[in-house]
């Protein structure tokens, strides 16, 4: 039985120490207020990893950590909302759903079931506008079954499909909707700006979950022809991270996947981002959320492009403190926000930079939006400091690298592998991404709110309708 | 724009590929799943000073990071009678500075250390965390000892944080699961008992709250005697306890408010409570019941019943109503534990026009455990999945450390996580049946609705569900 307490350099074969002694050195006292931060270590974390391909097309990434006996099981599919065709927006998500309906070696409902059975952690499919993926992390002598399964439906999916199943899923969906978008507080409204940054066709416009009327408008053709052009071994990632032998594990993927035909990987193009010439600003009547909401939103370039890494330190310099420029106007000294956000989003057709502002009772949505635009004006007369882009630099680096805990799941390392490896065709990319945040500098933030953060912006302000409630229960 | 692509594939996709191969038949044998090794655990230890602080820590090579947490018992459960709230607010209170910083001040110590701060209260503890690299252990326990030893408490900053949980709680009302989490625990334990209200209060309660009675709650739940200090990450007992003693060492405290949970006795329903959310597309349904205190010898039983009923995926009450009915995204139970009394709960947002027949699948639900009890599969592959997880729920130091408190607040053994493979091991398939179909009594579960009024009492009244109660939203 493995120890968790063995000695350290033992048990550093997943994970390099090295890299985090160099955010140490950087972030040391000598960075405390008042003092110019040191320069930049070079030393930088790094993901061990093997990548190589199948004779199919199937691309592998292996990472061993032996520190645990667990391994996380992890299959991108370069497929998002991102290639949906119009008026099957939600489709690439709805068909997400159907790769859990059991295919035809494991049987209806059995996914779930087996993975608990073997005592399976992060058991989840996500759906984002650039692709699709399916991730669990298993006790180390049950990765035969997870690749058993992943194998199954990636191969042979449509053999067990039936239209019982499509219609339950698309019932199951429009719930999802339901319970995300119309009846969750702003939820048409950040819709509504997904649909208006990118506005259809741009396949980002069905904001991943798509309209009720369009998803129930998919039919099982639909599914066969998404699943034959797309979830093909050669439009396909398996990456491994975890207690393996990579011998074995390569038998195994082998074995399990290496049989698996399918079309070549389909040739899709990315469409451009598109341009905003004017400043749009649109009121909106918000049915859920009980305080009115302001978003303030920017097109930028796609993701990892050059100015990405400042546009990133820039909103963390922005918001995410209670000192930060714009949580200490709006939330400490003038008091007119209940929250507020920045937050810099990437995406490979386009990726926007976006305030969030929810405002406290008896504030006004007017008031939000000055106080935003002086913000954003003093940010121009006074650039940001050495000071404060360190701070951002600091807090970007500790959540950064606390995902790295995990093995798989949400954000865990055989996400980050995959991450890299969609976005940059590399999946060992984690030590530049590092670097070219900590290569930002205070002339950097400058340059990028003086080129992105323009007067063409989208302005979302939502007044709530009325509580609800309270009108229909005084008619009564 | 991807049309023309899409198109061209499906014309070159080849006839038959529905079809499984012959070659492919070896698939269909489930690949073995070797008998399973005990679960690789977290080392938990223990030191105590002095004072009475107790100091849990463990030791998670391989990152130079590490958090300290301040737990402190009492909670939401110690706020004073009218005034709920009162115990979060002090918590929230405690991210606004201490003597010698102010909020701001504060805040950027914070982040040049790299640091991530949080403050909140739960119910039967109250929590101070930070966490950042292990270089900087010192000063990152240095400001929580701070902060728990001399907060600032200003009068200034209280107005101000007042006025952002007032906004705060505004805004989860308008959320259907946001309003319905703070009514139902007045449903199930009665709105006089101490679990009884949310532990953010209500608007009114806290509107009504004064720096005052903050400053007095600090003087009553805080004290070394009823705290621990939990380290996670690259630090060790020797270390952790060293910093302690130099940090918090010296802290006295007075006399602390005793700590009393009384039990509840499970009524019987007599209506169905419903929120008006007129249009609302969807329905917040949940069940409810009161249970009894960690460490009963039901617990464990119970635990492994609900998994198989309601608490995974797989359960009967997710497969009912997402996987065969579509009525939902998601649906499922919990047996939640506490220093006192427990509670069972179950939960789902519906469709509107399914609101009565989900509600009455749930209670069929409830009934089918009687005449169709829980078979040794179901009861099985719930073991399973709870005993093999194990090692995969301690991967994170969120989770060790979340883990390492709970040791402490429920005053639980050192080696509680180690015995749980042997002790549900041992739980006999009959005891499992019997107990769960003792709690997850139809008639004991308090029911509230949040959705629709006009189209869902139709729904209820034509299916024979019992009465229907309005009740106003908190206010």
């Amino acid at each position: 039985m493995r120890n968790l307490t063995a000695p350290l350099a033992a048990l550093l074969t997943g994970w390099s120490l090295t890299a985090c002694s160099g955010t140490a050195a950087r972030t040391g006292p000598a960075s405390g207020p008042g003092r110019a931060p040191e320069a930049p270590d070079q030393e930088v974390p790094s993901i061990p990893h093997e990548r190589y391909e199948l004779d199919n097309g199937l691309e592998v990434i292996l990472h061993e950590d032996h520190r645990l006996p667990l391994v996380a099981v992890s299959v991108w599919y370069h497929v998002g909302a991102l290639h949906e065709p119009p008026g099957r927006s939600g489709f690439a998500h709805l068909f997400e759903h159907m790769m859990f309906q059991g295919s035809p070696h494991v049987g209806a409902d059995q996914h779930f079931r087996i993975l608990q059975e073997v005592g399976a952690t992060q058991i989840n499919g996500t759906t984002s506008f650039d692709r699709t993926n399916y991730f669990e992390t298993v006790p180390a002598a049950a990765l035969e079954t997870a690749l058993w399964l992943e194998s199954d439906r990636m191969g042979f999916l449509l053999a067990s499909l039936t239209r019982e199943s499509l219609e339950n899923q698309i019932d199951v969906v429009q719930n999802e909707r339901r319970q995300s978008v119309e009846n969750r507080p702003y939820g048409l409204m950040d819709e509504l700006m997904t649909q208006t940054l990118f506005p259809p066709p741009h396949p980002y416009a069905g904001n991943i979950i798509g309209s009720l009327e369009d998803i129930g408008a998919a039919t099982l053709d639909d599914v066969k022809s998404f699943f034959r052009t797309y979830y093909t071994p050669a439009n396909a990632t398996l990456a491994l991270a975890g207690d393996f032998d990579p011998a074995e594990a390569r038998a195994l993927i082998e074995k399990y996947f290496g049989p698996l035909g399918g079309e070549p990987e389909p040739s899709t193009g990315v469409p451009a981002v598109p341009t905003l010439d004017e400043p749009l600003e649109i009121t909106f009547q918000e049915p859920i959320g009980r305080l009115p909401k302001l978003s303030m939103a920017w097109l930028a370039p796609p993701a990892f492009s050059e100015d990405s890494a400042a546009l990133d330190m820039l909103a963390h310099v922005i918001s995410g403190t209670r000192s930060a420029r714009l949580d200490r106007k709006v939330s400490h000294e003038d008091l007119i926000a209940q929250s507020v956000t920045a937050y810099f989003r990437e995406m490979q057709a386009g990726s926007v930079f976006q305030i969030d502002l929810v405002v406290r009772p008896g504030r006004t949505l007017e008031e939000a939006e000055t106080a935003i635009d002086e913000v954003l004006a003093d940010l121009r007369d006074h650039p940001p400091t050495e000071e404060e882009l360190a701070r951002a630099l600091n807090t970007w680096e500790t959540d950064t690298f606390r995902q790295l805990e995990l093995l798989g799941g949400f954000g865990g390392r055989a996400e980050q592998l995959q991450t890299y490896n969609h976005y940059l065709g590399e999946p060992g990319r984690l030590a530049w991404d590092v670097e070219r945040h900590r290569a930002v500098t205070v002339d950097d933030l400058a340059a990028v709110l003086a080129e992105h953060l323009t007067e063409n912006r989208v302005v979302i302000m939502a007044s709530p309708l009325g509580a609800p409630g309270e009108e229909k229960e005084a008619a009564r | 724009m991807n049309a023309p692509l899409l198109m061209l594939a499906l014309a070159t996709a080849p006839a038959g590929a529905d079809e499984v191969p012959e070659s492919a038949a070896w698939r269909a044998n489930r690949p073995p799943v070797p008998e399973p090794e005990p679960p690789v655990l977290p080392a938990f230890e223990r030191g105590q000073l002095k004072n009475g602080l107790e100091v849990h820590v463990t030791r998670v090579p391989g990152l130079p990071i590490v958090s300290f947490e301040l737990v402190t018992l009492g909670g939401a459960a110690l706020d004073p009678e009218g005034q709920a709230g009162l115990t979060s607010m002090m918590y929230a209170l405690l991210e606004e500075g201490t003597e010698s910083l102010d909020a701001l001040a504060f805040s950027d110590r914070v982040a040049d250390l790299g640091a991530r701060f949080a403050a909140s209260a739960q119910r039967d503890h109250g929590t101070l965390a930070i966490g950042g690299l292990s270089r900087h252990a010192e000063p990152l326990l240095e400001l929580l000892a701070e902060v728990a030893r001399r907060p600032r408490l200003a009068g200034e900053d209280f107005d101000r944080a007042r006025a952002e949980t007032l906004a705060s709680l505004e805004r989860s009302l308008a959320s259907p699961q946001g309003l319905a989490f703070m009514v139902f625990p007045g449903l199930v334990y009665g709105a006089d008992h101490p679990y009884g209200h949310p532990p953010s209060g209500t608007p009114s309660s806290v509107s009504q709250l004064s720096v005052e009675a903050v400053r007095a709650q600090h003087a009553r739940v805080f004290h070394p005697s009823r705290s621990a200090l939990i380290a996670t990450g690259d630090i060790d007992l020797a270390e952790a306890m060293r910093l302690a003693e130099a940090t918090l060492g010296a802290w006295q405290a007075g006399d602390p408010a005793p700590l009393e949970i009384p039990p509840v006795a499970p009524g019987r329903r007599e209506h169905i409570t419903l929120v008006d959310r007129p249009g609302a597309a969807q329905t917040m349904v949940l069940f409810g019941r009161p249970l009894f205190e960690r460490g009963e010898p039901d617990e464990l039983p119970l635990t492994l019943g609900n998994e198989a009923w309601g608490g995974s995926f797989s359960g009967r009450l997710n497969m009912n109503l997402r996987e065969d009915k579509g009525y939902t995204y998601g649906a499922r139970s919990q047996a939640v534990f506490r220093r006192g009394v427990g509670a069972f709960l179950a939960y789902a947002a519906v469709q509107t026009e399914h609101t009565g027949a989900s509600v009455a699948e749930v209670f069929a639900e409830f009934q089918r455990l009687r005449s169709d009890p829980l078979s040794s599969d179901e009861i099985e592959l719930a073991r399973a999945g709870i005993v093999r997880s194990l090692t995969g729920q301690f991967q994170s130091s969120g989770a060790i450390a979340s883990a390492a408190s709970s040791l402490f607040v429920y005053g639980l053994d050192l080696d509680y996580f180690q015995t749980l493979g042997p002790r549900y091991a041992e739980l006999e398939p009959e005891r499992v049946r019997r107990i769960t179909e003792r709690y997850l009594e139809p008639e004991r579960m308090q029911v509230l609705l949040v959705g629709d009024l006009a189209e869902i009492r139709p729904q209820l009244e034509s299916r024979d569900l019992g009465p229907v109660e309005v009740l106003s939203p908190p206010r």
